[in-house]
């Protein structure tokens, strides 16, 4: 094996997962796990730096999780593309999240190289589907800690699509993905189709995932300690989490066991121990339907997102070719028998759900060409060729094309013949053209590596050596170019997003467009830059996107000031590991930009979390009250399910009050999430809202202006409406908000003329005197508008009140919410 | 003692003519005084050639140069791009600038750099001059040149544009139809010539500008036609006559039609062709023409959305790609999608080309008039975002250097009568309504805070202007009062 | 060149150089081809015809044709984009090469005539 390994290509894929990481490798036609030092196919993503600053990574690191917890870490994919390093006190170093997921990533290539006599360079490595791209940036930095010159990001759900779809012997299909991870579940909708493998569409849960399935069991557990004996723990009470933790890993074990068993007893590495209180050491024992009613609402939970999928791409469950599962928790019979039932489709066996990913990893890195193997010294045995063709293909008939390069008094060949080992085919004599080039179709026999051996001659029949000599092409499912996960673009002014990529782009790509700035520059000014923020995500406004960078153009970097209205043309480029570029060219200053800063995932501070969940609970509340008083039960039923999100995060957000920065970012991308549903109702009832507005505006100002206004005015007030009119008919929005400003600035003109008014609007503001800026100015002020008053010298009394008016404070400016882009 | 006698007299003319202003269109004191000296030093200097001292002869050329400094820079040192030395000299400049020399001398430092090649050196020494410096018309012609030097040619239009726009008081005269002749050559450059024959109408046109106007006048058929014999005496008074010589003959030969605007083309597509690439075809030759920089008028935009509209309504076409949607799997309506990136094709030419697509007073239904109110929406816009930029800058005091300041409400000025040309006077009142706030608040700020009274001023003169086009009584009594404070 | 114009210009049919009937087969196999007649710089592939004329060919556009084509969505749009190159837009009847506007045009350039601008 070793030896015929080392003779034929080397793919290696990498799975690094939250909790455990895996290797394969793949020859062209089948694949293999690469077992670790322990003799084990998964190695648990698990760092430990003792107090002499040893490492050690996978199961031994894993051994002191419970016991050391401070100089053990695990879960760190989830701080991947955060700024924050994570400490070991004992041995006083510290590190972050790209650096830790380097040294298991190193232990890995350690482990291919044990087994194969190789030490690969490249490497394929799987990542979420919903990575954003400051996290695969990291994971990219990672593997070039760990020692690699080259790798590619793939999606899990491709991964193990392509691994499940490379052995399938069925032909096309649609296919769901259920990969229930240890904290999120992702569902995919693949397609295979004449030998292509493609994404159809994906859904998700962020909230649900394997430890969603045992803190169940903890809550479970915690119930019956209640329950036995009086004593209260609590999972977000700092003081505690020492026996959580006990009682978590309890759970994880007693779920594995009851694939196996009907009953097991939870058993603690140790006391449970809570300040203030007795230590207790509660016999648990817990069944497969306990568990099973523990984890039903869970599984349901998954099947709705599945279904939901399912129905957004026109497909019926009944139509799924079959489902193939992925991630730990999909090990449990259970569950893997509640979900089949439930979709009617069969379940894809005989994969390993814990490895299927790695598989596909490296079958994906047989697609792009990536050979794991060093290069070796170059040895030319003939006229160079330099040849084109696809590693894998799952067309029967690829394209070979091929130049010959003039070498070094050799006589160059003037044709060329490609026959396949098996003698079942030849392309016959092939001659080359001017540019001593050729291009032909070779036949490739289904599902297997076809070797084609290549002999050229000079024309009259005398051989001539080219290198090199063969070519293996294998044939099989293939997707092409990695597809970006989420759409990338450049927030504007507007709160609008420029897409530069959509979902699904290949990558490498590249793209640019031109801007123009909304505000001056000055040159030299430290306050003044321009900003140019870089979103990903599908939503329409920036706002609900998430910022993954800024191109920044500061006063102090610039030749000459920079007026509003300049061009700027932008340029994203994105390589095919998911790193962004961004360069910013203004030609009136000859100069570009390509600084761009903050590509990290913006820090969860616990507080400013609290604080937009405040927010967002309040703008829950004021739906909910206006849903009922106007009679929308859809509005309401939707609203239930922000809310039921609310609690989760909420639930996330004590966890990181807690010092858990893996649930706090899960907090703020989820506020973010609920922010986006919450726009969306919002926007849904706004229309009936405007259009009341309408009516009361026009009602008020049109009897102003009727009693109080000029003819012209009236003649003015009559287009308006006509435009009010319009903007109603059409249901344009914008153009109903601008004329009915129009409408009531008429109104007020008209309204100011009358007598009461002022005097009424002077009341008004003197009442609001506490709040002024400037007390003693403004009691003069008032002083002097009461003098006025009993002059009934309105003019006078005008003037004062709009001074007034100046030092009251403004309503707080609506927020910024493009980012403070400073481009459209 | 003769010298005497005449300085005296000198002073006594120079009390004439009134006080040194640096805002009024009349000599200073000063520059008489200098004026005066030098008159008595040529006398002198003249007395010694006549006398054929040689002494004489070696004082005659700087003297030239210090009695028309003006004539000098503008022969000599412009066109050599000598920006320092253009700089200097026009500082003594006092009879052709009057009291504002400074700005003159500006004026001459910016052309010289334009000429030049805006080399980044020549750039950042005017700029330093610009500075903070007092915001005369010079200073907005200077800043118009230097955005031309830089390659900026639409912000110097927008730029010296304006300044024809101002009052005499305001404009020294030599100001003005400095602006006036670029501006007139400027749109001959485009064959804009409209333009040039209004510009021809101005008090300030000079000799250029009124050649520039009369072709102008001719390539449109505009009456007075004038005749190749007038357009030739013209050209005698022009003192770059040798460069307009062979237009002027163009236009002499050049036919003269009635002043009509020219039928649309005919739309590529044969009447025959199946609607769908018909419509494909015509869009095609649109952006194609686009591309190759040739403009689309409102007549092939408006004959193009008849053509789609044609291709959406036919039944035969729209089953086709039912079909192939279906055969295809696709989960969204082509269909709808060709109509949504069509409008949004048609929105991107109209804009980028600025075309005058006018209103759409009766909301139709069809692509045209889909279009008409989709670019009026954008208009307004970014015309509010534009305003808001503005204005939140202005609340947050983020003060810019004074002509950074005037060319940031050039532009939002720009972008105003570019949003009412393009769709007419409908828009007018939600435009005024975006751009009041922001544009009060930066004048009001310059007026109280930074005591730049002569931007400020204009700035209400303008709003006064449009808030009565507007009929906006509340903003009319507002600026009103504004625009008498600056009386 | 505007955004519009240059989406058409990459339409992937045209940059594939493939005709709307063309297989899932085809498509990925025509990919394949020009992409290894780019990396080998043949004169062949740099250039594809477009109805507002030839365009440069690229790796990076060639990949992006395959995924639009691969979408059926996309596919759907772009086949309905799809115009015959050769049948692109004859030469408008007023095409002689006049300059853009509206007005008639003397071919003067002003601004350098009155010393305003730097002659060539």
């Amino acid at each position: 094996m070793l030896g015929a390994m080392s003779e034929r290509p080397v793919y290696v894929g990498i799975d690094l997962g939250t909790t455990n990481s895996a290797v394969a490798v793949f020859d062209g036609e089948t694949t293999q796990v690469i077992r670790n030092a322990q003799g084990a196919t998964l190695t648990p993503s698990v760092v430990r730096i003792d107090a002499k600053g040893r490492v050690s990574v996978g199961a031994p690191a894993r051994r002191w999780l419970e016991r050391d917890a401070d100089n053990t870490k695990s879960e760190f994919k989830r701080l991947m593309g955060t700024a924050r390093a994570l400490s070991f006190p004992a041995s006083g170093q510290s590190a972050t999240p790209p650096e830790l997921a380097a040294k298991v990533l190193a232990s890995l290539r350690q482990d291919v190289a044990d087994q194969l006599g190789i030490m690969p360079v490249t490497a394929v490595i799987s990542v979420p589907a919903l990575f954003e791209l400051p996290q695969s940036a990291a994971t990219a930095e990672a593997a070039k800690l760990a020692g690699f010159e080259r790798v590619e990001l793939l999606q899990e759900p491709i991964a193990s699509a392509l691994a499940a779809g490379w052995s399938a012997r069925e032909g096309d299909g649609r296919w769901l993905v259920y990969d229930l991870g240890g904290g999120t579940f992702d569902a995919s909708l693949l397609e295979t189709h004449e030998g292509f493998l493609r994404v159809v569409g994906h859904d998700g849960d962020n909230f649900l995932g394997g430890r969603d399935f045992d803190w169940a069991v903890v809550d479970w557990a915690i119930a019956e300690i209640a329950r036995e004996h009086g004593v209260a723990i609590r999972r977000d009470e700092p003081a505690h989490a020492r026996a959580v933790s006990l009682l978590k890993h309890a759970a994880e074990e007693a779920k594995v066991a009851l694939s196996r068993t009907d009953e097991v007893v939870l058993s603690f590495a140790g006391p449970l121990e809570l300040p203030g209180q007795v230590a207790i050491e509660p016999e648990l024992a817990i069944d497969r339907a306990t568990l099973e009613r523990c984890i039903a609402p869970l599984v349901e939970r998954t099947l709705d997102v599945s279904r939901r999928l399912l129905r957004s791409h026109d497909t019926e469950p009944e139509q799924l070719a079959r489902i193939v599962f992925v991630g730990g928790p999909t090990v449990t019979p259970l569950l893997r028998q509640r979900v089949a039932e439930a979709l009617h489709a069969p379940i894809a066996e005989g994969l390993d759900p814990m490895t299927l990913v790695a598989q596909g990893a490296a079958i994906y890195a047989a697609t792009s060409a990536l050979d794991a193997r060093p290069a070796g010294p170059l040895v030319r045995r003939g006229v160079r060729l330099w040849l084109q063709f696809p590693a894998v293909s799952s067309d029967l008939t690829p394209h070979v094309v091929g130049r010959a390069l003039a070498g070094d008094n050799t006589a160059l060949p003037r044709r060329v013949a490609l026959a396949r080992d098996d003698g079942g085919w030849h392309s016959g004599w092939l001659e080359l053209d001017g540019e001593r080039a050729f291009a032909t179709m070779v036949e490739l026999l289904p599902r297997r590596a076809n070797a084609f051996a290549i002999s050229a001659d000079d024309g009259a029949g005398n051989d001539v050596p080219v290198d090199p000599r063969s070519i293996t092409i294998v044939q099989g499912l293939t997707i092409n170019d990695p597809p970006l996960s989420r759409t990338i673009g450049v927030a504007l002014a507007s709160d609008r997003v420029q897409a530069y990529f959509e979902r699904g782009t290949p990558l490498p790509a590249r793209r640019s467009f031109t801007h123009t700035t909304i505000e001056s520059v000055a040159k030299g000014s430290s306050d003044s830059v321009l900003k140019i923020p870089i979103v990903q995500g599908e939503h329409d406004h920036a706002h609900l996107c998430r910022l993954v960078g800024t191109l920044e153009i500061p006063g102090s970097a610039i030749a000459r000031s920079l007026p509003a209205g300049s061009d700027v043309e932008l340029t994203i480029e994105l390589d095919r590991g998911g790193r962004l570029a961004a360069r910013a060219l203004v030609p009136t200053l000859d100069q570009s930009f390509e600084h761009v800063a903050q590509l990290l995932v913006p820090a969860a501070d616990p507080e400013v979390l609290a604080a937009s969940l405040g927010t967002l609970r309040r703008r829950v509340d004021d739906l909910r009250a206006e849903a009922f008083r106007r009679g929308m039960p859809q509005l309401i039923s939707a609203l239930e399910r922000a809310e039921s999100d609310l609690g989760e995060i909420a639930r996330d957000l004590g966890a990181a009050q807690g010092g858990n920065d893996d649930a706090g970012q899960r907090a703020r991308r989820n506020l973010l999430e609920v922010d986006a549903a919450l726009d969306d109702l919002e926007q849904a009832k706004q229309w009936p809202e405007l259009e009341q507005r309408a009516v009361r505006t026009m009602t008020w100002a049109g009897n102003q202006v009727a009693q109080l206004g000029t003819e012209r005015e009236q003649a003015l007030f009559e287009e308006i409406a006509g435009g009010v009119d319009r903007a109603r008919r059409d249901r344009d929005v914008r153009e109903l908000q601008r004329q009915l400003r129009l409408a009531s600035q008429l109104g007020e003109t008209a309204w100011y003329r009358d007598p009461d008014t002022w005097p009424m609007l002077f009341e008004d503001a003197a009442s609001h005197l506490d709040s002024a800026t400037d007390l003693p100015k403004a009691q003069a002020l008032v002083r002097e508008g009461k003098d006025a008053r009993t002059r009934n010298d309105l003019a006078a009394l005008r003037r004062v009140t709009e001074k007034l008016w100046k030092l009251l404070p403004h309503d707080p400016e609506a927020r910024r919410q493009g980012f403070d882009s400073g481009v459209r | 003692m003769s010298a005497v006698v005449g300085l005296a007299i000198a002073l006594g003319v120079a009390r004439l003519f009134g006080r040194a202003n640096k805002e009024e269109s009349r000599p200073g004191f000063f520059g008489l005084l200098q004026w005066c000296v030098l008159l008595v030093v040529a006398v002198v200097v003249l007395r010694g050639v006549l006398a054929g001292r040689p002494v004489a002869f070696a004082a005659l050329p700087p003297l030239l140069i210090a009695l028309f400094p003006w004539r000098f820079t503008t022969a000599v040192l412009v066109p050599r791009g000598m920006v320092r030395t253009a700089w200097f000299v026009v500082r003594g400049s006092t009879w052709v600038w009057f009291d504002d020399n400074r700005g003159g001398a500006l004026v001459a430092a910016a052309w010289a750099c334009l000429r030049g090649g805006g080399q980044p050196r020549d750039v950042a020494f005017v700029e330093r001059r610009l500075g903070d410096d007092a915001a005369g018309a010079a200073n907005l012609l200077a800043t118009g040149l230097l955005a031309q030097a830089q390659g900026d040619v639409v912000a110097a239009r927008r730029g010296i544009d304006r300044l024809v726009e101002f009052e005499g008081r305001v404009a020294p005269a030599q100001a003005r139809r400095l602006a006036v002749q670029w501006c007139a050559a400027e749109a001959a450059s485009r064959d804009a010539w409209a333009r040039v024959a209004a510009l021809g109408d101005d008090r300030d046109a000079d000799a250029t500008t009124t050649l520039l106007a009369a072709i102008a006048r001719r390539m449109l058929g505009r009456a007075p036609v004038p005749e190749p014999s007038q357009l030739r005496a013209l050209l005698r008074r022009v003192p770059r006559r040798a460069a307009f010589a062979a237009a002027v003959e163009r236009a002499c030969v050049h036919e003269v039609a009635a002043d009509v605007v020219a039928p649309p083309p005919a739309p590529p597509a044969a009447a025959t062709a199946p609607p769908l690439p018909a419509a494909l075809r015509h869009h095609a030759a649109l952006l194609g023409g686009d591309a190759r920089g040739r403009a689309a008028d409102v007549a092939a935009i408006e004959a193009l959305c008849k053509a789609w509209d044609l291709a959406f309504e036919d039944r035969a076409t729209a089953a086709a790609v039912a079909a192939r949607r279906a055969a295809l799997g696709a989960k969204l309506d082509p269909w709808l999608r060709l109509r949504e990136t069509v409008d949004a094709d048609l929105l991107a030419l109209v804009h980028a080309r600025g075309l005058p697509i006018g209103e759409d007073p009766a909301s139709k239904p069809d692509s045209f008039g889909r279009l008409r109110r989709r670019v009026r929406q954008r208009l307004l816009d970014e015309l509010e975002l534009h305003a808001d930029a503005l204005h939140t800058r202005v609340r947050a005091r983020r003060a810019l250097p004074v002509h950074e300041e005037w060319r940031e409400y050039l532009t939002l000025r720009g972008a105003y009568d570019h949003a009412i040309a393009m769709t007419g006077m409908g828009l007018h009142r939600l435009a005024f309504q975006a751009v009041h706030p922001a544009v009060c608040a930066l004048a009001v700020w310059l007026w109280n805070d930074r005591k730049n009274r002569v931007h400020a001023h204009q700035m209400f003169r303008w709003l006064l202007r449009e808030a009565e086009l507007v009929e906006d009584a509340e903003a009319v009594a507002l600026q009103r009062r504004n625009v008498d404070a600056g009386k | 060149m505007s955004d519009a114009a240059e989406r058409w210009a990459r339409n992937p049919l045209y940059v594939l150089e493939l005709p709307i009937s063309a297989t899932r087969a085809e498509i990925e196999r025509a990919g394949q081809k020009w992409l290894a007649m780019l990396e080998l710089d043949l004169a062949a592939a740099r250039l594809y015809a477009t109805p507002l004329g030839p365009r440069a060919r690229t790796p990076e556009l060639v990949r992006e044709a395959m995924a639009e084509l691969r979408e059926p969505d996309k596919r759907a749009l772009h086949e309905l984009w799809w115009l015959a190159p050769e049948d692109g837009p004859a030469p408008a009847p007023d095409d002689d090469g006049s300059p853009p506007d509206a007005d008639a045009a003397l071919g003067l350039d002003a601004l350098t005539a009155a010393g305003w601008r730097r002659g060539a």
